[in-house]
């Protein structure tokens, strides 16, 4: 027997299903016509009420089961697609948080800013001049804060064997002394039940001294002795110390 | 929301099993009852038709058309005569041969093909064919179902479909032989 090459083979299969889905098509063209004949033949026969009844019936009960089974696949879809939600709200919760909490962390960056403007307010060019127009006009050469703390204002100024004074006080009337001279000026600094820390302002060596009701900045440039004291705190002071400028 | 998409959704399949029945219950009826001569066990049959279907309500794509008719027609023929062998104490026992679908042992037609392309023709051929024999061809060529799902829907085993289709194929050839189809092929 002559062996079949395999497009023989698919071939003869092709030809194979053809032929019997032909005879498929016309088997049901057969059927048809049989049922056509059956329906002419008994044509006085009706189908039976209980037929409809038990349809209907049938109906409503797979009816209620196709609803029960879609309700579930439907809420396991719901459940999945809730539990999605839900993850996704929570990240978008978690984000949001995230974001109140950097933002409160800026908020309260903020106010520290703010509570250390209070502490030290920078002043600008326009409060500056506001209150060096009140310095004496004899003063020529000195030097001022442009950092005072919040509520501080300018109280007073004076000279006195050239050294200069300029006082500023709050509301509750403390007092800031903001104290300018020659290298050669004599401060006498009260080192009595006080602790003294050397700092550096402007680069340069000077003292800190933290005594009961008040602090010291004490510190000096290449002609100046300069001596801030105040009840105000430490860094508040060394921000002030920082602050001062020779006036142009 | 999603309680009206559900009662949608079940309105789509309770239409198409209703419109089944709607169109076809009295076909199905008669073909049942002029098998059984028995309102009630045509009913019977019927019944048993709908609950079978329903499990195969995918294989069918169209409803009104011939297609869709001779199918549901088949299957309730097929349960009828099972009806009535019941009835009349008639057992078939399960055919224990076995169908082989390798390439070497299927039966080829494919000599007939080129002689047979009226349909008309084949028609009268097949009234020689015994109709279960022609039902499982139906299905199996046609309709496309799987040895399984004729199974199913005949209520045979599988195996008992496997041997139909080859007993089918051998009647259709000496079918085709007898009316001399290859010899018109070879003059």
């Amino acid at each position: 027997m002559k062996s079949q090459t395999k497009e023989e083979q698919e071939r003869i299969l092709k030809l194979n299903e053809t032929l019997l889905y032909d005879i498929g098509y016309e088997h049901v063209n057969n059927i048809n016509d049989e049922t056509d004949k059956l329906l002419e033949e008994y044509c006085d026969i009706e189908v039976p009420e209980s037929l409809n009844v038990w349809f209907d019936e049938y109906q409503i009960i797979q009816n209620k089961k196709m609803k029960a089974a879609n309700f579930r696949r439907r809420s396991l879809l719901f459940g999945k697609r809730a539990a999605i939600l839900l993850i996704a709200m929570t990240i978008l919760a978690a984000t949001v948080t995230m974001s109140v909490d950097a933002y409160r962390i800026k908020f309260f960056n903020m106010i520290i800013d703010k509570t250390k403007e209070y502490s030290a307010v920078n002043l600008n060019e326009e409060m500056t001049i506001e209150y060096l127009n009140e310095l004496p006009e004899n003063w020529s050469t000195f030097y001022y804060p442009t950092v005072l703390p919040e509520d501080y204002l300018f109280e007073s100024a004076l000279e006195s064997n050239g050294t200069k004074y300029i006082v500023f006080t709050n509301s509750k009337m403390d007092e800031i002394y903001f104290v300018q001279g020659l290298i050669t000026a004599d401060f006498q600094l009260d080192s009595e039940y006080v602790d003294v820390f050397n700092i550096s302002v402007k680069d340069q060596e000077g003292l800190l001294i933290i005594k009961e009701d008040s602090n010291i900045i004490s510190w000096h440039d290449n002609d100046q002795s300069f001596y801030i004291q105040g009840n105000i705190e430490k860094s508040v002071l060394l921000d002030m110390a920082e602050s001062i400028l020779k006036n142009k | 929301m999603i309680a009206f998409l559900l009662i949608i959704d079940d309105e789509k399949t309770r239409t198409k099993l209703e419109d089944i029945y709607i169109h076809y219950h009295k076909d199905l009826f008669v073909t049942s009852y002029s098998i059984l001569k028995d309102y009630q066990e045509a009913e019977d049959v019927v019944q048993k038709m709908i609950l079978k279907l329903h499990n195969n309500l995918d294989k069918i794509s169209e409803i009104k058309c011939k297609k869709t008719r001779a199918y549901l027609v088949t299957i309730v023929r097929n349960l009828s005569y099972d009806a009535y062998n019941r009835k009349k104490g008639i057992i078939f026992m399960p055919l224990d041969e076995k169908y082989n679908l390798g390439v070497e042992d299927e039966i080829s037609l494919d000599e007939y093909v080129i002689n047979n392309e009226n349909s008309k023709e084949m028609a009268t051929y097949l009234s020689d064919l015994h109709r279960p024999y022609a039902d499982v061809i139906m299905l199996k060529f046609y309709h496309d179902l799987t040895i399984p799902e004729i199974a199913n829907i005949l209520n045979i085993t599988e195996n008992n479909v496997s041997v139909r289709i080859n007993r089918a194929l051998k009647a259709l050839k000496n079918i085709f032989v007898e009316r001399g189809v290859s010899d018109e092929k070879s003059n």
